[in-house]
This record gives C-alpha cells, sequence and structure tokens, in this order.
C-alpha cells in the first residue's frame, strides 16, 4: 500500500514536471536546438514519409551535408519501406525514444550493411571495447582514485566470467556524425618521479669527464714524484 | 747499500705473507670449481642447450606444486576478510550503519575472493595498442590503478603514457609522461607497462626465482618469494617494474574484492610490482581493466593460440611492431596503426 502511493505520487510529480518543461520550453533557447521534444513524433509521421531526397533538417537537427556520413540521405537508414529494408536484413530501425542495450544491439547489423570490415572487427573484439558478466554479478559504480568513475564487478564466483562487446556501435558513434572525437585527458597521477632535465644529463656528464681527466692528471702527478724521488 | 739490503729482507718477508695467501685463494678457487661442477652440472647443462623455438614457446615454469598456491590463496583470503571487516566497522561507526558508504564497504569485504587460477598451457596472450586511436587520456592508467588495489599517489602507477613524436617513434629521449594537454597535433601518445616478453630479462636476474613467465605467457612476481633487491627493476628496458615503498592500506571502499595471489592481493611493502595483464580477470575469462576503460577502444587484448581470437585479427589485418625489438626480449605488447585516427584537438599546443 505504502509502495503504491509512492508509485502514484512520482507519477504525478513526473506529470508535473513535463507538462512544467512543455509550457516552459518554448520561450526557452534550449528549444531552439531540440524542437522534437515539443511534439511527439507520430504527430507528423502519422501521414508524412521520410523523404528520400533530404539530407538536411532543422528540425531534428540532423546535417547530412557534412561529416563522416556526408553523402548519405536521412531515407538511407530511415525508410523502413524502402528496397533498403531487405538489404538491411529486414531489420526495422528503431527512431528515438529510451532503448535498452539489446535493442541498440540490435542496431548494429544496420551499421553493418556498410562497414562490414569493421562490423567483423567488432565481431570479433578488435574494435570497441569489451567487458564481462558474472553470474549473479553485479557492477556497482563508484568515485574511485581522484574522483575518477569506475565501474567494480562484483560476483559472487569470480571464476565464471564471460566477455562480451561493451556498447553498440550508436553508443560511442553518433550516427548523425559518426567521428568519435576526442574526450578531456585526467591529469597525471601524484607521487611520479619526473623525467630528469635535459641540461642536468649535459652538466652531469661534463662534471664526470673533468673528474675523470682531473684524477688521471694526479695519479700520473703521484707516480711520477714517487720514482723521481 | 745498507738500504738495500733492508729492502730485500722487507720484500723477502712480504713474500712468505703473499705465498700463503695466494695458496689460500687458489685452495678455495679449486673448491669453488669443485662446488659448482658437483651442483650446478645439470643447471649448467641446461643453460648450454641450444635454444630452440619450442624452447620459447613452452618456457619451463618456476611454478611449484598448485596446491601451495592454493593454501596460501586460503590463507590470505581468511586474514584480508578479517582486516577488511575492522576497516569496515571503522567507517560504519564514523558514517552510521545505514549509510550507503557502510554497505558498500561491508558487501566487498563479505566478497574478497583471493584465487590461485593456474595458468592454461593451450593459451598464449598478448595485447595490442592502436595508436592511431588512443588519445592519451590516462583513463587506462587509473583504471589499472583502482583494478589493482595498487597504493594511491605514491607513484606506483603500472602503465606510464608516453607522448612522442609521429616520426620519430623510435626515438625514446623526447618521450614525456607529464604532458596536460591531449591529442596533439603530430603527436602519439604510447601507453607502456609490462610487455610479458618472451625473453623476460627481468626474470633472468632475479637471485630468488621470485618473479617468472607463465604458461600461458603472464609473467607475474610471488610477493610473498621477493626480497626487494630490484635487480629486474633495472633489468626491464621498459621501465615497467614498481619497487613499493610503503606499506600496504586496506581501504574497503576503494578494495576490488576480485583478488589472485599472484596478481592484485595487497602487496607487503618492499617488494616488487608490476602489471600482470589482470591475471584475476584474464584467466577467469574476463578482460583486463585498461581493455575495459579505454573510451576509443584502442586496446585489444587476446589469445594468440586461438584463430579467431581479437588479437588474431589485428595481427593479420593490420600488422604490428613492439618497442625496442633491439633489446631482444620479444615482447607479447604489441602496437599497431589502424588508419582510423581520433582527430586532434585544433590548437593543441605546438
Ligand atoms: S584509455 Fe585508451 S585512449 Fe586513454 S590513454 Fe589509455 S589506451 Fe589511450
Amino acid at each position: 500500500m505504502r509502495n503504491s502511493g509512492k508509485i502514484l505520487a512520482a507519477i504525478v510529480l513526473i506529470t508535473i514536471i513535463t507538462s512544467l518543461s512543455i509550457t516552459v520550453q518554448p520561450v526557452s533557447a534550449s528549444s531552439q536546438q531540440n524542437p522534437q521534444s515539443l511534439y511527439p513524433c507520430s504527430t507528423c509521421h502519422q501521414r508524412l514519409k521520410v523523404n528520400a531526397d533530404i539530407n538536411y533538417s532543422w528540425y531534428h537537427g540532423v546535417d547530412l551535408r557534412s561529416g563522416a556520413h556526408k553523402g548519405l540521405m536521412c531515407s538511407n537508414c530511415h525508410n523502413p519501406e524502402s528496397a533498403m529494408m531487405e538489404l538491411r536484413g529486414n531489420i526495422s530501425l528503431a527512431i528515438l525514444g529510451v532503448h535498452n542495450r539489446s535493442q541498440l544491439m540490435a542496431d548494429n547489423l544496420l551499421c553493418a550493411q556498410c562497414h562490414a570490415k569493421i562490423y567483423k572487427d567488432y565481431l570479433l573484439g578488435a574494435h570497441g571495447n569489451r567487458t564481462f558478466d558474472c553470474p549473479n554479478g553485479q557492477a556497482i559504480e563508484v568515485k574511485g582514485y581522484k574522483g575518477v568513475k569506475w565501474v567494480y564487478h562484483i560476483c559472487d564466483d569470480y571464476t565464471k566470467l564471460k566477455q562480451k562487446p561493451a556498447r553498440a556501435c550508436v553508443e560511442c558513434h553518433n550516427p548523425h556524425d559518426p567521428t568519435y572525437y576526442a574526450i578531456s585527458i585526467l591529469p597525471p597521477p601524484e607521487g611520479r618521479v619526473p623525467p630528469p632535465d635535459e641540461s642536468s644529463i649535459t652538466y652531469g656528464g661534463i662534471a664526470v669527464l673533468v673528474t675523470g681527466l682531473v684524477l688521471i692528471a694526479a695519479s700520473h702527478f703521484v707516480y711520477k714524484k714517487e720514482h723521481m724521488g | 747499500m745498507v738500504e738495500g739490503n733492508g729492502k730485500k729482507i722487507q720484500e723477502g718477508k712480504v713474500d712468505e705473507k703473499r705465498r700463503m695467501a695466494i695458496k689460500i685463494a687458489g685452495l678455495a678457487a679449486l673448491l669453488s670449481t669443485i662446488d659448482f661442477a658437483v651442483f650446478d652440472k645439470e643447471e649448467f647443462k641446461k643453460m648450454l642447450k641450444k635454444v630452440g623455438l619450442d624452447d620459447i614457446l613452452n618456457v619451463a615454469e618456476a611454478r611449484e606444486g598448485l596446491g601451495h598456491y592454493e593454501e596460501r590463496a586460503k590463507k590470505k583470503e581468511e586474514e584480508l576478510k578479517n582486516l577488511c571487516m575492522a576497516a569496515a566497522d571503522k567507517i560504519c561507526s564514523e558514517k552510521g550503519f545505514a549509510s550507503a558508504d557502510c554497505l558498500l564497504a561491508k558487501k566487498k569485504c563479505s566478497k574478497i575472493t583471493v584465487k590461485a587460477t593456474p595458468p592454461d598451457p593451450n593459451k598464449r596472450y598478448a595485447m595490442a595498442l592502436d595508436l592511431d586511436k588512443c588519445i592519451g587520456c590516462r583513463r587506462c592508467e587509473y583504471a589499472c590503478v583502482m583494478e589493482n588495489n595498487t597504493l594511491r599517489n605514491a607513484g606506483m602507477d603500472w602503465i606510464h603514457i608516453y607522448e612522442m613524436d609521429r616520426e620519430g617513434l623510435s626515438d625514446l629521449e623526447g618521450a614525456r609522461d607529464d604532458y596536460t594537454v591531449a591529442p596533439k597535433k603530430g603527436k602519439v601518445y604510447v601507453p607502456v607497462a609490462c610487455m610479458h616478453c618472451e625473453n623476460p630479462p627481468c626474470t633472468m636476474v632475479c637471485p630468488v626465482k621470485a618473479t617468472w613467465k607463465e604458461k600461458d605467457g603472464i609473467v607475474v612476481v610471488d610477493y610473498d618469494k621477493c626480497i626487494g633487491c630490484k635487480y629486474c627493476v633495472v633489468a626491464c628496458p621498459y621501465g615497467a617494474r614498481r619497487f613499493n615503498l610503503f606499506p600496504p592500506k586496506l581501504d574497503p571502499l576503494d578494495l576490488n574484492p576480485n583478488m589472485h595471489i599472484l596478481g592484485n592481493i595487497p602487496r607487503p611493502v618492499h617488494v616488487v610490482e608490476k602489471c600482470t595483464w589482470c591475471v584475476q580477470r584474464t584467466r577467469d575469462g574476463g578482460v583486463p581493466a585498461c581493455v575495459e576503460a579505454c573510451p576509443v577502444g584502442a586496446r585489444v587484448f587476446g589469445d594468440l593460440k586461438d584463430p579467431n581470437s581479437p588479437i588474431r585479427r589485428v595481427i593479420e589485418e593490420y600488422g604490428v611492431f613492439v618497442l625496442k625489438p633491439e633489446a631482444g626480449t620479444n615482447p607479447r605488447f604489441f602496437y599497431f596503426f589502424s588508419g582510423a585516427k581520433t582527430p586532434r584537438k585544433e590548437g593543441g599546443g605546438k
């Protein structure tokens, strides 16, 4: 009973927030970039078909006139009723909304139609990273060393681990701009011995040389003195 | 004349003493050769044997009976669990018994497992790294520290990432690991850790055989055998070994409960440690932490003997090279250029 009450409260809260955001967003600047958040897709796409000759849509915030996917049309991937459907092995592409990983993994096959070599790399584990599962396992995300995010695998049995690809294609590559751009780097860890200064090496070398010469001269002098005297 | 005579007499005295000393030294030398001939004949013969390809691929192991390791692992597990629980109790009393930290600490302590998984002789691990993709972000380094229960802030991190000129890759002199802006144009980022060489110089110099190459290709250190002489630190051409100057710290919140007795178990003070390719993960089917953490997927890990493994794909499709081939160490850590370059940052320095 208490649980259902909580859920009800949550639903009411979410409705209020969404309605608020809908009413607030048209005036805010963010709506300029992301207009599709205002309307559900079905409002238009019940009757509108994907246009075969379009590669730029302000409305969707997609521009295929530049970037690595330059030259493609929206319909190359988004028109389920075209001949592409067959080429894709009858994969219907999911559009928008929250998808779980298995759904995204299914979309990999669409990418594979053009990127066969990379897809083979991916299947064999040579492209993208891999992670693993364990029976009854749990992945706990923590703030680790210097606040860097880290996932601990907490398992009952650490001897039966199973490898799998860590992510689907579109989790790393935005399909509308598939280049992977470099992310920020982390600072060098503390406590390291800094690399030696170039000049110190030179000076050290000269010092060794001079000392050596002085020693040779001194020994020669002593030797001479002993034998002469 | 008198003077001369005096000198002669003195010399005569010295002669006798010297003769005695030479006699003793000679005797000692003879004894030592007899000793060598008697006790080390077999060892000597082994050393003189011609080294064939089979010897290189199936290196004889110094690993003793497995029971020994499993017993020790079990003992260590108990010990660590007790220590961890004590530390967890402290956290709980400080932050409250219902706090998230307390629960996580207790959970981790109860899940501590110290394994002694033996090597699978049918496997031969190797790693490859794509220098075109790597952006030098150091995420692998941090992941390594957290996975392997490495001491924090002590310069103990096993992976170092060197920034080098794309053109002069063989020139290690100008390599720096303290850059703060990356990736720059015209530079490559070369993460360096233990190369798990086929001919590891570090294991040859160990006077107590505390480090060796296992049958699956992983070079390990037995922390209980190590006497901390640091010979191996000097012998490694890649600077991959670290000497542990500080006693271990056991913070249950930072602890990785998945441990291997030859891998990431908290190390005692004054021993040498290094990358083990996450032996606690890989021997049981997982992937090393750096491979999991790399945001660009630059790292590839697999079994050289399996034709469908990622590493074989990389070697066959892209071709690989190693660092310092002239050292004759035959590393099993490869580098390659896939051609898919991660864009360098505009204006990222000189
Ligand atoms: S995590 Fe990947 S990209 Fe970052 S430094 Fe390591 S290998 Fe390079």
